[in-house]
């Protein structure tokens, strides 16, 4: 994708590092230099490193590298000590506000029963804002469009970040997480694939659905809800926690994106928008079986240590889209855009 | 013969068996799904009742309409609704949570004990 606009030091002083591919060894010193000595006074003075645009841009960066790339930047960043170290200076702090600020609830005794249990529960006790219900009674048809913005940012790569868990979960729950994904890859037609789905959606609505083409309009706390899943996906130490956000993301999504649905035929919009929230309500209603028992509940048996991860997963993924979903509709209560910059410019009239 | 050796081929049979239950209900006709041999079936598709919630289906089955028209399952591995409430009948919606649907104890009283 594109190399996203800077917003603050930290991430102008990462893209300068990551554009130095040509650079001689002391420039690059500098660079890096710059970004470390940035990235520890950011951290130090941030209000709320959650909301925070600078940090949550530059990480997000970082991550892109893990994923599809960056324009123009040379692959092999990802592995550079520089950036590396640069993601683990943040991500100390990131996991320390997600543990701080995440409710995890009484945790259960292990065993799948009790794990599903004790998921279905606290997911269904969840009272965060209804971004669906608004979507399907009162969204104009600009506020669909900039809900379809916003969630392109993690949507045109949907099931990535949980991918990464594969290969650091075994037995039951790696059967259980293969089952799921190869359902959200379309099980092996691209089109099906339901990143593929949500770019039909887009396209359907007049917008363009090139990877990371809004990047630049959406507010941090959409890139934070990105991050979070990939410092989860990426660190074997958290498996319990990427299986967590799995199950809790599924279980609270079959019925919104009924209500999704339904806003966009509100709107007028045929099948072809509307497909990708049908499929999704019969598909997670599937997933959120296999995610609550088979996946979390079998992988917090197996391995007793990762139960409380797998609920402070769940915890920070709907604490995380909760706050997100606050900001999307007080904005748009408030009648104003919930993008940084309304995303009316270069959009067909 | 020893125990390890009488172990080894009896599972040789019963692999062999599955193989051939497998090509057979490959070849039959879609229409023909209904009548093939129980065990083959058995062998070959999984019903899983999930607590509180749908019947999860796996391998190659297919629903048919009353009339025999098949419904596209859509995916690979489908829940079916056991609740009543899904708007997407037969496959479940979820619908289930907000009514609080409940199942009995699983499995059921009536169950054979389980053999390991």
């Amino acid at each position: 994708m594109q190399i996203p606009q800077s917003r603050g030091p930290v991430s102008a002083a990462l893209i300068d590092l990551l554009r130095s591919s040509d650079s001689d060894s002391s420039t690059e010193a500098a660079l890096a230099a710059a970004l470390h000595e940035r990235t520890a006074v950011a951290l130090a003075t941030t209000d709320d490193l959650l909301l925070d645009d600078d940090l949550q841009t530059a990480l997000f960066m970082a991550y892109e590298l893990r994923y599809s790339g960056l324009d123009g930047v040379d692959d092999a960043w990802e592995w550079h000590p520089d950036v590396l170290s640069f993601c683990a200076d943040v991500e100390v702090d990131f996991e320390i506000a997600l543990r701080e600020r995440a409710s995890v609830p009484e945790l259960p005794e292990p065993g799948v029963e009790n794990v599903a249990t004790a998921l279905f529960e606290f997911t269904g006790a969840d009272s965060g804002p209804s971004v669906s219900r608004y979507l399907a009674k009162k969204a104009t048809d600009e506020q669909a469009r900039e809900f379809l913005i916003l969630r392109s940012i993690y949507q045109l790569k949907e099931a990535d970040p949980h991918t990464w868990a594969i290969p650091r979960i075994r037995s039951r729950a790696k059967a259980a997480l293969v089952e799921i994904q190869a359902d959200e890859y379309g099980g092996g037609r691209f089109d099906r694939m339901h990143s593929e789905l949500f770019a039909r959606t887009m396209r359907g609505v007049g917008l363009d659905a090139s990877y990371g083409h809004y990047i630049d309009q959406v507010p941090a706390i959409t890139l934070t809800s990105s991050n979070m899943m990939t410092m989860f996906g990426t660190h074997r130490r958290l498996r319990g926690a990427i299986a967590g956000h799995l199950a809790a993301f599924e279980m609270t999504s079959s019925q919104p994106n009924r209500l999704y649905g339904n806003g966009f035929r509100r709107l007028g919009y045929d099948k072809n928008v509307t497909y990708y929230f049908d499929e999704h309500v019969e598909a997670d209603a599937v997933h959120e079986q296999i995610a609550a028992r088979d996946l979390a509940g079998s992988l917090a048996t197996d391995e007793p240590e990762l139960l409380e991860d797998v609920f402070f997963g769940a915890a920070a993924g709907l604490f995380i889209d909760g706050l997100a979903g606050h900001q999307q509709i007080d904005a748009w209560t408030a009648g104003v855009s919930a993008l940084r910059t309304p995303a009316t410019a270069g959009l067909p009239a | 013969m020893s125990d390890q050796d009488a172990l080894a081929q009896a599972l040789a049979v019963a692999e062999a068996q599955a193989a051939e239950a497998e090509a057979e209900l490959r070849a039959a006709p879609a229409s023909a799904g209904r009548g093939h041999a129980p065990g083959a079936a058995d062998a070959l598709v999984s019903i899983t009742a999930y607590p509180n919630g749908p019947l999860l289906v796996r391998g190659p089955f297919e629903i048919l309409t009353p009339d025999g028209t098949v419904i596209p399952p859509g995916r690979k591995t489908v829940a079916l609704c056991r609740c009543g409430v899904s708007t997407l009948k037969p496959f479940c919606d979820g619908s289930h949570k907000a009514v609080r649907f409940r199942t009995e104890a699983e499995p059921p009283d009536n169950a054979p004990p389980a053999l390991d």
